[in-house]
């Protein structure tokens, strides 16, 4: 791997701009607002800029593989994908139709969709919904956020 | 499913409703009505509004269940735009939110608190104790100490903190100290306790389930109590027997009664009778906070919650009515636009 | 005081009295469920059975509560084991050694392992609380801002030590923790900042979401992306009394912790989540030989788990003895004192001793029954981790997002989630730990609060005038010298043994 096409060596530098965003942001602040953002800044700058540094010379040394999947994972990217698409979706629902209704249909469709019985994905389903709705919700009063879609039709 | 569909349902009766004229009439029969605070449970608000919600279930119409539920956060701006934005308009919760009449008078809260319906307020006050190795054995004794006082905080931005500040800004500006950043009340009396800070703050109800232990132990002291303002805007005491900060002040500095400083202090001074303001969602009908103001005004006096308060010596609090309520919020919100008393504010309360 | 063995002996009858011992029960079995599932704590539990505990005398009221609270830390390894989720946030540290295990077929052990830790952990703490009762009051009012904040940098120094593989990239996310932290108000000015003037940020960022995102997203992935089961290993046999010996042949390790979590228990503001995390650096500080330690060492559940489950009676103390909670929870029991008419302060250590003990029994002896409980169904619990990932991991996924929205209840917290499910996914590829980003987050606004407070107040003497920062300043430095020393002692045997330099080995 070259250093500087490692993601490892990369996130130090997101680490470093993200410091300077929050220290120029406190800069104006009194001694008590920005006493802790300063002190803290300057040693992530100190401890994020010599793991940059130290990458280009020596290059970024990373834990061995243990585990042989790891080599299997990285070829599989269109796996990945699939999978974060899922996860992204039933993030977006979540919000958008609320989790009583999000949350079971993300797994009955993911279970049937993944080669899992219709019985058994219906059986999973119901019981994240009866969870929920009966025991979270209507046993020890949780309320959960409204649907947004309520939220835009109705009130 | 079923939640879903009968929400749909809810909504078509919602619009139903708004279509005809008629006016619901304020039945809580079979119901579990709620009372929503600001604050966290185990925090002096919720303990409160837990011994104070079945007196009010008995004097509602039909007589509900009253149940508490806390929505804490963002020093008691969450529940409030919480109880602004997501609450039904329904008349069956009810908002119970400390401290924000005071929050929106010296800072900034997210939703316009004088849009909410009001049902009415319940006042609250603070009482100031000292060290007793501080020196100070009574508030006179603040003009002649001769070391600075070293005053713990929650934040310098808190009513109580910027009232005393105001206060012991009369005598000079190097008259204390401030160490700020504890957590809540009991952090500061943690503090107090190890010799960190020598003077701090206490909601009254605390206070006097303490006193008797404070007095035993010999370490801490009270030297006076913010008191609240009556109907007529008169500062008076909240039951702890200790004299009000006002009163001392008027007493030991007659002569600055007409700086901005004291206008200051008198402006902050004036939240504390809306200390607990109670409110419903706007556009609830007016008919419901007619309802729970003359239930929480009723309870309040009720016999069983005064012996209650007694077993824990606890003042008895006093119930400022929807329309005095109303009336002293839409004052607070005008003042809040005097020049003099917006700079002094923003001078006491510190730097971000 | 004189009476205290009396008042031991009177609290202990009065927890087997039948309504008590039966609300008891009811708060154990409570207690359990809140702990198992991730996103409902005990500090939520509390909060859920307080009104059925109103209206009760104080010797039921608060076995009930308190047996829900002290059981929520033993059931709460069940899924940070066998899933990589902590149940709650008390079981965070321990998830780091516990999953290995059962990725190795060793989830029983670990279980068992950490059932026990928690009682005799628990033990310890009574034991602390019952013999030093007298002298302890003093004690914790000698704590101020400067103990805080070493106390504070003595935790974030443990961060150094579970960095893994570079210890630049673990200070790094520390940092990165502590600024996480930083969004919200600001505790010595009142001003909110960083919160993108969004009313959800206002107050900080929660670590329920973040903590399931960050460690539970990557393991879903992962699982569903190689399509096979958290154990990769057939369940070793005779793993549940392997655990238990585990826990008995470690037992200095345990009274060790079991004080680490008293004392963080007895300092109001410390709380559960210190005690874990120095509990866990101290055990691997401590080990002779630490290379174990992230991939499944068994000492890496024991001591976490000791230590929070000895914080828990220890917080008891400065409630009943100051009125001052030690924790998130005992502020709900002291608001339970109030309601229910009883003072804290000094009577609670004379004239009602025995409650004061009661409550102390209580912890100790929910943590048995619930570890009774929860050795009964271990044998079925643990078939989890041979489910395959396509049914599994779109369960978890589901009830991880519940668990996260629970946090606050309000969808910010599922894009908290999502967020730090991307970031914790790139992290754990990019070999970046994400283990010192929450011992910075939990230990952040303690560390900026009484930073200030110190500086504020003491100016710069306070660093050799105070004796608990002098002894504090010591551990911080024990804690580098002697792993350092352990480290150069084993690379010279190595050096030794294989003709190899140290260099070589690095490389």
């Amino acid at each position: 791997m070259i250093w500087y096409r490692s993601i490892t060596w990369w996130i130090g530098i997101v680490m470093i701009a993200l410091t300077l965003i929050i220290m120029t942001e406190s800069a104006g602040w009194s001694m008590g607002g920005k006493l802790f953002p300063w002190i803290i800044g300057s040693g992530v700058l100190i401890t994020a800029g010599l793991h940059s540094i130290l990458g280009i010379f020596q290059g970024v040394k990373l834990a061995e593989d243990e585990d042989e999947e790891a080599e299997s994972e990285k070829l599989d990217l269109r796996r990945v994908l699939s999978v974060f698409i899922w996860v992204l979706a039933v993030l977006v629902a979540v919000p958008l139709v609320g989790l009583q209704i999000a949350v079971p249909v993300f797994v009955f469709l993911f279970m049937k969709l993944h080669g899992e019985t219709l019985t058994l994905a219906a059986i999973s389903a119901l019981v994240i919904y009866g969870f929920i709705v009966f025991v979270l919700e209507d046993i020890i009063h949780v309320v959960f956020p409204q649907a947004l879609i309520i939220q835009w039709i109705g009130f | 499913m079923f939640r879903f569909l009968s929400g749909l349902g809810g909504i078509l009766l919602a619009v139903s409703l708004l279509v005809s004229p008629a006016i619901a009439e304020v039945n809580f029969a079979g119901k579990t009505v709620r009372i929503l605070i600001n604050f966290g449970v185990g925090s002096s608000t919720d303990v409160m509004t837990r011994q104070f919600a079945p007196f009010v279930g008995q004097y509602l119409p039909g007589n509900p269940t009253v149940i508490v539920e806390a929505k804490p956060g963002g020093r008691g701006t969450l529940g409030t735009a919480y109880m602004y934005k997501n609450v039904k308009p329904d008349g069956m919760t009810l908002g119970g939110l400390t401290i924000i009449v005071a929050r929106m008078a010296t800072a900034k809260v997210p939703v316009d608190i004088t849009k909410f319906v009001q049902v009415g307020a319940r006042g609250g006050a603070a009482v100031v104790y000292v060290r007793k190795d501080s020196g100070i054995k009574t508030a006179s004794d603040l003009k002649s100490v001769s070391q600075k006082v070293i005053m713990g905080a929650t934040t310098p931005r808190s009513p109580s903190v910027m009232q005393i500040r105001l206060f012991l800004n009369a005598f000079g500006q190097d008259k204390h100290k401030l160490i700020a950043g504890y957590k809540g009340q009991l952090g500061m009396l943690k503090a107090v306790r190890s010799g960190e800070v020598q003077m701090a703050f206490m909601n009254n109800g605390q206070w006097m389930a303490r006193r008797d232990g404070f007095t035993k132990e010999g370490l801490v002291h009270g030297i006076m109590e913010s008191g609240q303002n009556d109907a007529s805007g008169k500062v008076v005491g909240s039951g702890v027997k200790l004299p009000t900060v006002d009163a001392t002040w008027r007493k030991l500095l007659p002569d600055t009664i007409g700086s901005d400083g004291y206008k200051a202090f008198s402006f902050i001074q004036q939240t504390r009778a809306l200390n607990y303001l109670y409110v419903l969602p706007p556009k609830t009908p007016v008919d419901y906070a007619k309802a729970w103001d003359k239930a929480m005004a009723s309870a309040i006096k009720d016999p069983g919650y005064l012996a209650l308060l007694d077993k824990n010596s606890a003042p008895h609090p006093a119930w400022t009515n929807r329309d005095t309520t109303t009336k002293t919020l839409m004052q607070i919100a005008a003042k809040k636009n005097d020049p003099a008393i917006t700079a002094m504010i923003k001078k006491i309360s510190g730097k971000k | 005081m004189e009476d205290i063995p009396i008042a031991v002996l009177d609290g202990l009858l009065l927890m087997f009295t039948v309504k008590t011992f039966l609300f008891m029960m009811i708060g154990i079995v409570a207690g359990m469920f809140f702990g198992l599932v991730p996103g409902l704590s005990g500090l939520s539990g509390l909060g859920l059975l307080l009104p059925f505990a109103i209206g009760q005398p104080p010797e039921v009221a608060f076995p009930f509560l308190l047996g829900m609270f002290a059981t929520t830390t033993q059931t709460d390894t069940i899924p940070a084991v066998l899933i990589g989720v902590p149940g709650t946030a008390a079981a965070q540290a321990t998830v780091l050694d516990g999953y290995p295990m059962a990725k190795k077929g060793e989830a029983e052990r670990a279980l068992s392992a950490s059932y026990l830790a928690s009682i005799l952990g628990s033990i310890v703490a009574a034991i602390i609380f019952i013999a030093f009762l007298p002298v302890l009051r003093p004690l914790i009012d000698e704590f101020a801002g400067p103990e805080f904040f070493m106390m504070a940098m003595l935790g974030l120094i443990m961060a150094g030590s579970l960095a893994g593989t570079s210890l630049l990239r673990g200070l790094t996310m520390a940092g990165f923790g502590l600024i996480i932290s930083m969004v919200g108000f600001a505790p010595n000015t009142g001003f909110a900042r960083f919160d993108f003037d969004w009313t959800y940020l206002i107050d900080g960022i929660p670590l329920v979401p973040v903590v399931l995102g960050m460690f539970a997203v990557p393991e879903v992935i992962d699982l569903l992306v190689s399509r096979s089961t958290i154990a990769s290993q057939q369940s070793s046999s005779g793993g549940r009394m392997k655990g238990v010996a585990d826990a008995f042949q470690n037992w200095w390790l345990i009274v060790k912790c079991g004080t680490i979590g008293t004392v963080c228990g007895m300092i109001p503001g410390l709380g559960g989540l210190v005690a874990e995390w120095l509990g866990y650096g101290h055990a691997v500080q401590s080990a002779k030989d630490s290379s174990q330690f992230g991939k499944g060492d068994v000492r890496g559940v024991i001591a976490p788990e000791a230590a929070t489950a000895a914080q828990k009676p220890g917080g008891i103390l400065p409630t009943v003895a100051f009125g001052i909670p030690g924790n998130g929870p005992m502020a709900i029991m002291l608001g339970v004192f109030l309601i229910v008419g009883l003072r804290p302060g000094p009577e609670m250590l004379r004239e009602n001793l025995n409650i004061t003990f009661l409550m102390v029994w209580v912890t100790v002896a929910a943590n048995i029954i619930a570890a009774i409980l929860a050795f009964g169904l271990q044998r079925w619990l643990v078939k989890i981790c041979y489910i395959r990932a396509t049914i599994l991991a779109p369960i978890v996924l589901g009830f991880m997002i519940v668990g996260a929205t629970l946090a606050t209840r309000d969808f910010g917290d599922v894009l908290l989630f999502g967020i730090f499910g991307f970031l914790g996914y790139i992290f754990k590829h990019a070999d970046w730990p994400r283990v010192p980003i929450l011992i910075g987050m939990v230990l952040g606004n303690l560390a900026e609060t009484y930073l200030f407070i110190t500086v504020e107040r003491y100016g710069i003497e306070w660093l050799w005038q105070r004796p608990i920062v002098l002894i504090i300043v010591i551990m911080i430095v024990l804690s580098f010298v002697v792993p350092a020393y352990r480290l150069y002692r084993r690379k010279q045997g190595e050096k030794i043994l294989s003709g190899h330099t140290v260099k070589d080995d690095m490389e």
